[in-house]
C-alpha cells in the first residue's frame, strides 16, 4: 500500500478488516473503544449495538454459522471480554469463524492499576476461548493484526481470532494499511491410505455382518458434506449419527439426507452403538456424555468398538467423504432421504408434540430453526423430520445456557430472507434477553417460542437423580422461575417484540401458522405442558438402579 | 463427626460453609451442581436466592458482603457460569467485599474427553483472573477442607474474594472429616515510624489532602479522620467511585474527587501533600490522548498511612494520638432540604427529591453514570444513609444486582437504586429476584435512552456532532425500552415519571410502602451541556 494520508490505529484496524471482507460487527462500546466507533460512524458497515456481551459473540456465532466468514465482535475491557466468553466458547465448540477486537484503556496506563484492571490481562483470560489471540503493539501493528485476525478466522472450518488493542494504538499514528487479505484454502487433505484402510474395514464388516456408525462432526450435517456422507452410508450399508449439541448446523426435513441422532443419556447412547461394530469418525470427537454421575461411564461408545477418524474438522472433509464413497462404490446421489409429511393441525393440551406437528405442517421451506429449547426439543429432530427443507442450529454448542436468542438474531442478519425460528428454553431465554432489543431494533424476521414450562424441567431432572424420593422445596426453588411467574410476553413488548401468549394446541397453531406469513420479529409464550415429570420419573428409576 | 451417616463432599461443604457462619447462599446452578443443590434443601438455616444471571449472583454477594462485611455463598455453574459471573466478581473484588464462590463442572476423569464445557484453560486458572484465592477441591473431604479455608480467606481484612472449584467426583466422593474453619486474617498494623513521620508532617501546616478508601469511609472511621482534620486542617476526600461510604446529616463530610481526570487534578491542585488512607493514587477509568495518568498533580507530594489491608481504625487512631486532636470532628453534615421541585423531570430534581425524602438509615446505590455526576453533593444533607457505588471494578450494571444483596443483608433498611437506563440492561434480571425475595427496594431508572456518558466520551475523541450510525451504537431507541413493561413482566410493579411533580410523588410513595418499586424517570440529560463544555476545552 502506498503512502496514506495520516490515519490512527482505529481507522487502520477498520479498513483492514473491511478490505478482508468483514461487512458487519456485534458490539457493546465502551469509552476505549471511542476511535473504534468514531471510524465505524463514517462508513456504511451493519454496526449492530448490543446490551451485553454474550449476544455481542453470540450474534456473530450465530453470523458466522449461516454465511461461513467472519464478523467483528468487539467488546469492552476485561469485563466485556469475560462477559462475552460463554458465547465465544460455544461459537468454537461449533467452529464458528469470527473475528474479536477487545478494547482496553492504554497500556502505559495499566502501571496505575485502574479499577478495569483484573488479575490477568486479557489475552491471558481470552486464551480460554479462542483459537488465536495476539495484542497488538502499535498502530501499524493494529492494522496488521487485524488483517492477520481475518485470515485466521477464515481458516477451516472457522476459527475465533481476537486482537487485543490498548487504546493508546487506536489514537496512535497509523501510516500503513495492511494489503487486503488474500484467503488460502488452509485444509490438510487426508492421506489416501487413511481412506482405503477405512474402506477395507468397511467392506470386511460388510462381509461379516458387521455394520458401521459413522458420527458427523459440527460442519459436516450440511451442504455437499451431508451429501458425501449420505452416500458413504448408502455404499457401506451403515448409519449416520451427529451429536445433539456439538453440531453447528444440520441440514434437515424433506429431501435431506437420513441422519440419526446420538441420544443424551450416555447408557442410552451405549446401547444403541452396541449394534455397531466400528465407528468411523468424520470431523468428529468420539461422542461422549455432557456431564458425569456417580457410577456412570460418560462414554456413549460400547468398550470394544473399533474407532476409525477419517478427517478431522480442519481437513479436507468433503474430498476425504467423497473418496471414501467411491472407494466403497456407491452411488453418485444417496437416496435415502426424509420425505414431506402432511401433518394434520393439532388440537387440545399444548404439548411439545403439538408444538412439532404445528411447525412440521406450516413451517416454510429453507427456515433457518435454532434450538436451545433444552428438554422441551429433545425430541424436536425426531418429530419434525417430515417438514419443509430447513436449517437446524443447535445452540448449546459449548454447553452454555442462553446463546439461543443471540445466535437466532446473528443468523436473521446473515439471512435476511429466510425465515428465522428459535425454539427457547424459559429459563435459557433470560440469559440473554437483551437480544430481544435486537430483534426489534434491527427488524429481524425471527419468531421466538418460549417453551414456557415454568423454570427447568431438565434442572428438575438432575435433581431427581442426585437423591432418593421428593425434592425439598427450597431445592426446587432452585430450579424453577415460578415466584414469581414471569410474564415473558409484556418482557418481550417492551424490548419493541409483538407478543402473544398461547395456551392450547389451537391457540398455538393460529399463532405460529399467522406469524410464518408475517416478516419481522414475533414472540410465542407457549404455556407447554412440562417434560419434568416425566424427567423426574425416568431419573428416579435411574437413580434407584444405579444405586440399589 | 463418628456419629454421623457417611458424608459425601456435597454434604461436607455445607456443613463447613454453616460451620463458618455463612447463612445466605446467592445460586444460578446447573446440572454438576445438583448434589449441592439438594443439601441446600436439606440444610436448616440458610437463606437461598436465586439468581436467573450469574452477573446477579455475583452481584448480589458483593452487595450483601459490603453491608455485612461477612461472606455468602455465591453458587456457579461450569465455566461458562463462571465467565459469565466474572464481571462483578472484579468489581466485587475491587469493593473488596468478602464473597466463598463455587465452581461446580465434570468429575476431573472426564476432561480428558473434552466435553461440551470445557474451554481451554481450567476454571480456576481463569477465575485467578478476578478473584483473591482459586482452589480446585479433588476429593471429598478435599471439599471441606477447601470449604474452610476459602471462608477463612474471604474473611480476611478487609474481605476477599475466595474460590472453590469443585468436579462432581468430589462432590459425591466419601468425606469423613469436618474441618474446623479458622479466623480471617485481621488487618494490619502501621509502623510507629510511619504514624510519626506522617504526624509531623501534618503538624508541619502542609495543606494536606487525606486520601479516604475502604474501610475508611465507615463511620468509626470518619470520626477519627474529622478529628485528625479538626487538629491539623487537613481536607478529607474520597475516590469517584467507592464500596461504602456512611454519610449524611450528623455524619463527618467527606469531598468526593471529580470522576473526569482534569477536574480531579484541579480538585488537588492547592495540595502540598496526599496521604492515602486506604485509597489508591486516585486515577481516571480511562485514558486518553495527551491527559494525566492520575488525578494527583506533579505538585502534591504522595505519602500513604494506610493501604486497603491496613486495620484502618487503629491507623487512624494511632496518627490522632501521635498529633493530639480534639474531641469533636472539623465538622458534621447538617441537614439540608430543598423546596419540593417542579416543572421539567432532571437529574437534579431527581437529587433534590432523593435528598428530601430518603429515610434515616437507608442505602443509597449509585449507577447513574452521568446523570449522577452531581447527585452526591445535593444530597450531602440527606438523612444519614449508606452510600454503595455501582461497578467499582468499571463494569457496568452491577447496581440492581448490588441492590439485591444490600436488601436482603439489611431487611430492614430501605434500599434506594439510581441507575442509567443503559447500564441497567445489562443485568435486568436482577428485577426478577428483587420480585422473588419482595426486596424493599426503589429501583429509580435515570433514563436518558442510551449510553449519554459514551456520547460524552465520543465528544472527547473527535470534533462535531457525531453521525448517525455512531448514535445507533450509543443509543437505547428505536425501539425504547418500555421499562414499566419489563419491570411488570418480570413482577416489580412500576410506574412511569416525565415532570417534576410526577417524580417526587412516586418517590414519596415508594419510600412509605415495603417492597420492590421501580420509576422510570425520563429525564432531561446533562450530556447536551457537558458535550457543549467539553467541546469548548477539546484539544484533540
Amino acid at each position: 500500500m502506498s503512502k496514506q494520508k495520516k490515519m490512527n490505529g482505529a481507522q487502520a484496524f477498520f479498513k483492514t478488516l473491511v478490505a478482508g471482507g468483514v461487512d458487519t460487527i456485534f458490539c457493546t462500546p465502551g469509552t476505549s473503544e471511542m476511535q473504534v466507533v468514531d471510524e465505524m460512524g463514517y462508513s456504511d458497515l451493519a454496526c449492530i449495538m448490543c446490551l451485553d456481551e454474550n449476544t455481542v459473540t453470540g450474534m456473530a456465532d450465530g453470523y458466522g454459522r449461516m454465511l461461513r466468514r467472519p464478523a467483528l465482535a468487539l467488546v469492552h475491557v476485561g469485563a466485556g471480554l469475560t462477559n462475552s466468553m460463554s458465547s465465544m466458547h460455544g461459537a468454537r465448540k461449533a467452529m464458528t469463524p469470527m473475528v474479536v477486537y477487545s478494547g482496553h484503556v492504554a497500556a502505559y496506563h495499566e502501571c496505575t492499576d485502574v479499577v478495569h484492571i483484573m488479575k490477568k490481562r486479557s489475552p491471558d483470560i481470552a486464551a480460554a476461548t479462542t483459537d488465536w489471540v495476539y495484542e497488538a503493539k502499535s498502530g501499524d501493528d493494529l492494522a496488521q493484526a487485524g488483517a492477520r485476525a481475518v485470515e485466521v478466522a477464515n481458516e477451516a472450518p472457522g476459527k475465533i481470532a481476537m486482537v487485543y488493542a490498548p487504546n493508546n494504538l487506536a489514537w496512535a499514528d497509523a501510516s500503513l494499511m495492511s494489503e487486503p487479505t488474500k484467503l488460502r484454502d488452509t485444509r490438510r487433505e487426508v492421506a489416501s491410505s487413511t481412506i482405503s484402510t477405512i474402506a477395507e474395514a468397511i467392506k470386511e464388516g460388510q462381509k461379516t455382518g458387521k455394520k458401521t456408525a459413522f458420527v458427523l462432526g459440527a460442519t459436516a450435517g450440511m451442504g455437499e458434506e451431508l451429501e458425501a456422507a449420505g452416500r458413504i452410508a448408502e455404499g457401506a450399508g451403515g448409519t449416520l449419527f451427529q451429536e445433539h449439541f456439538a453440531t453447528a448446523r444440520l441440514h434437515k426435513g424433506a429431501g435431506r439426507i437420513k441422519v440419526s441422532n446420538i441420544p443424551y443419556e450416555s447408557g442410552d447412547a451405549q446401547k444403541l452403538f452396541s449394534e455397531y461394530a466400528q465407528l468411523v469418525l468424520i470431523g468428529a470427537k468420539i461422542p461422549v456424555a455432557e456431564f458425569t454421575y456417580q457410577g456412570k461411564d460418560p462414554n456413549k461408545i460400547a468398550p470394544g468398538t473399533s474407532v476409525m477418524t477419517l478427517a478431522s474438522p480442519d481437513n479436507n472433509m468433503l474430498q476425504a467423504m467423497n473418496d471414501l464413497a467411491d472407494a466403497l462404490d456407491a452411488p453418485k446421489s444417496a437416496s435415502n432421504r426424509y420425505e414431506r409429511k402432511t401433518v394434520e393441525a393439532p388440537t387440545g393440551k399444548l404439548t411439545c408434540g403439538s408444538m412439532e406437528q404445528t411447525i412440521t405442517a406450516s413451517m416454510p421451506a429453507d427456515a433457518i430453526v435454532v434450538d436451545d429449547g433444552v428438554v422441551s426439543t429433545m425430541m424436536f429432530r425426531e418429530n419434525t423430520e417430515g417438514a419443509e427443507p430447513f436449517d437446524l442450529l443447535p445452540a448449546p454448542t459449548g454447553g452454555q445456557i442462553g446463546s439461543g436468542l443471540p445466535i437466532a438474531a446473528g443468523a436473521a442478519v446473515a439471512c435476511p430472507d429466510r425465515k428465522v425460528i428459535l425454539l427457547s428454553g424459559d429459563y435459557t431465554l433470560m440469559q440473554c434477553n437483551t437480544a430481544l432489543w435486537n430483534l426489534a431494533a434491527q427488524n429481524l424476521d425471527v419468531l421466538v417460542v418460549n417453551y414456557n414450562n415454568g423454570g427447568s424441567a431438565a434442572l428438575e431432572g438432575e435433581l431427581a437423580r442426585v437423591r432418593r424420593g421428593e425434592a425439598q422445596e427450597k431445592s426446587l426453588d432452585m430450579v424453577h422461575i415460578r415466584k414469581p411467574y414471569i410474564e415473558y410476553d409484556k418482557m418481550a413488548e417492551s424490548m419493541g417484540v409483538p407478543s402473544s401468549v398461547a395456551n392450547t394446541a389451537e391457540e398455538f397453531h393460529a399463532q405460529f401458522t399467522d406469524a410464518m406469513k408475517k416478516k419481522g420479529p414475533r414472540f410465542i409464550d407457549a404455556k407447554v405442558e412440562s417434560l419434568a415429570p416425566m424427567m423426574v420419573a425416568l431419573m428416579r428409576k435411574d437413580y434407584e438402579a444405579t444405586n440399589s | 463427626m463418628s456419629e454421623q451417616q457417611k458424608m459425601n463432599g456435597g454434604k461436607v461443604f455445607f456443613d463447613t460453609v454453616i460451620s463458618g457462619g455463612i447463612d445466605t447462599v446467592f445460586a444460578c446452578p446447573g446440572t454438576s451442581e445438583m448434589q449441592l443443590v439438594k443439601e441446600i434443601g436439606l440444610t436448616k438455616g440458610l437463606h437461598v436466592v436465586s439468581g436467573i444471571h450469574e452477573n446477579v449472583v455475583t452481584g448480589a454477594a458483593d452487595g450483601y458482603g459490603r453491608m455485612k462485611d461477612r461472606p455468602s455463598l455465591a453458587l456457579l455453574h461450569v465455566a461458562c457460569g463462571l465467565t459469565n459471573g466474572m464481571a462483578n466478581m472484579h468489581n466485587a473484588r475491587r469493593a473488596n467485599s468478602p464473597m466463598v464462590v463455587f465452581v461446580g463442572g465434570v468429575a476431573a476423569y472426564h476432561e480428558v474427553n473434552n466435553p461440551e464445557h470445557q474451554m481451554l484453560y481450567r476454571p480456576q486458572q481463569i477465575a485467578a483472573a478476578t478473584t483473591d484465592w482459586a482452589r480446585e477441591a479433588l476429593t471429598g473431604d478435599h471439599m471441606g477442607d477447601a470449604c474452610a479455608e476459602a471462608i477463612r480467606v474471604a474473611n480476611s481484612y478487609p474481605g476477599k474474594v475466595s474460590l472453590v472449584f469443585g468436579p462432581s467426583q468430589a462432590m459425591w466422593g466419601d468425606a469423613n472429616l469436618l474441618p474446623e474453619v479458622q479466623e480471617g486474617t485481621p488487618g494490619r498494623r502501621v509502623a510507629q515510624s510511619v504514624i510519626d513521620a506522617l504526624a509531623e508532617d501534618l503538624k508541619a501546616g502542609k495543606k494536606t489532602a487525606l486520601m479516604l478508601g475502604g474501610r475508611a469511609l465507615r463511620n468509626e472511621a470518619l470520626e477519627i479522620a474529622g478529628r485528625i482534620a479538626a487538629a491539623t486542617g487537613a481536607t478529607l476526600f474520597h475516590d469517584s467511585l467507592l464500596a461504602r461510604l456512611q454519610r449524611g446529616e450528623g455524619r463527618v463530610p467527606v469531598q468526593k474527587i471529580p470522576y473526569v481526570v482534569e477536574d480531579g487534578q484541579k480538585a488537588l491542585a492547592e495540595f502540598e501533600q496526599l496521604i492515602l488512607v486506604g485509597n489508591q493514587i486516585p486515577a481516571p477509568a480511562f485514558s486518553y490522548k495527551g491527559k494525566p495518568l492520575t488525578k494527583v498533580p506533579d505538585s502534591c507530594e504522595i505519602k500513604t498511612l494506610a493501604t486497603i489491608e491496613t486495620d484502618m481504625i487503629a491507623a487512624l487512631t494511632a496518627l490522632a494520638d501521635a498529633i493530639g486532636v480534639p474531641a469533636e470532628p472539623m465538622a458534621r453534615q447538617e441537614r439540608i432540604t430543598y423546596d419540593v421541585p417542579s416543572g421539567a423531570l432532571n437529574p437534579a430534581v431527581v437529587d433534590q427529591t432523593v435528598a428530601n425524602l430518603l429515610p434515616e438509615d437507608s442505602i443509597v446505590i449509585d449507577e447513574g453514570q452521568m446523570e449522577t455526576f452531581g447527585t452526591m453533593e445535593i444530597t450531602r444533607g440527606a438523612r444519614r444513609h449508606d452510600w454503595l457505588s455501582g461497578c467499582t471494578g468499571g463494569a457496568i450494571g452491577n447496581s440492581g444486582s448490588i441492590a439485591v444483596g444490600a436488601a436482603v443483608a439489611c431487611p430492614d433498611r430501605k434500599v434506594v437504586l439510581l441507575s442509567g437506563d443503559w447500564s441497567f440492561m445489562q443485568t435486568n434480571q436482577s428485577l426478577w429476584t428483587m420480585a422473588q425475595e419482595k426486596a424493599d427496594i426503589c429501583v429509580v431508572i435515570m433514563n436518558n435512552k442510551g449510553s449519554r456518558a459514551l456520547e460524552m466520551e465520543l465528544a472527547r475523541v473527535r470534533p462535531g456532532d457525531a453521525t448517525p450510525n455512531m448514535m445507533k451504537m450509543l443509543d437505547l431507541q428505536n425501539p425504547d425500552i418500555d421499562w414499566v413493561r419489563m419491570s411488570e413482566g418480570l413482577g416489580v410493579p412500576a410506574t412511569t415519571a416525565t415532570s417534576a411533580e410526577e417524580f417526587y410523588e412516586q418517590f414519596e410513595a415508594a419510600m412509605n410502602k415495603k417492597g420492590p418499586h421501580l420509576i422510570d424517570a425520563q429525564v432531561e440529560s446533562m450530556a447536551p451541556a457537558v458535550i457543549k463544555m467539553i467541546r469548548e476545552n477539546l484539544v484533540l
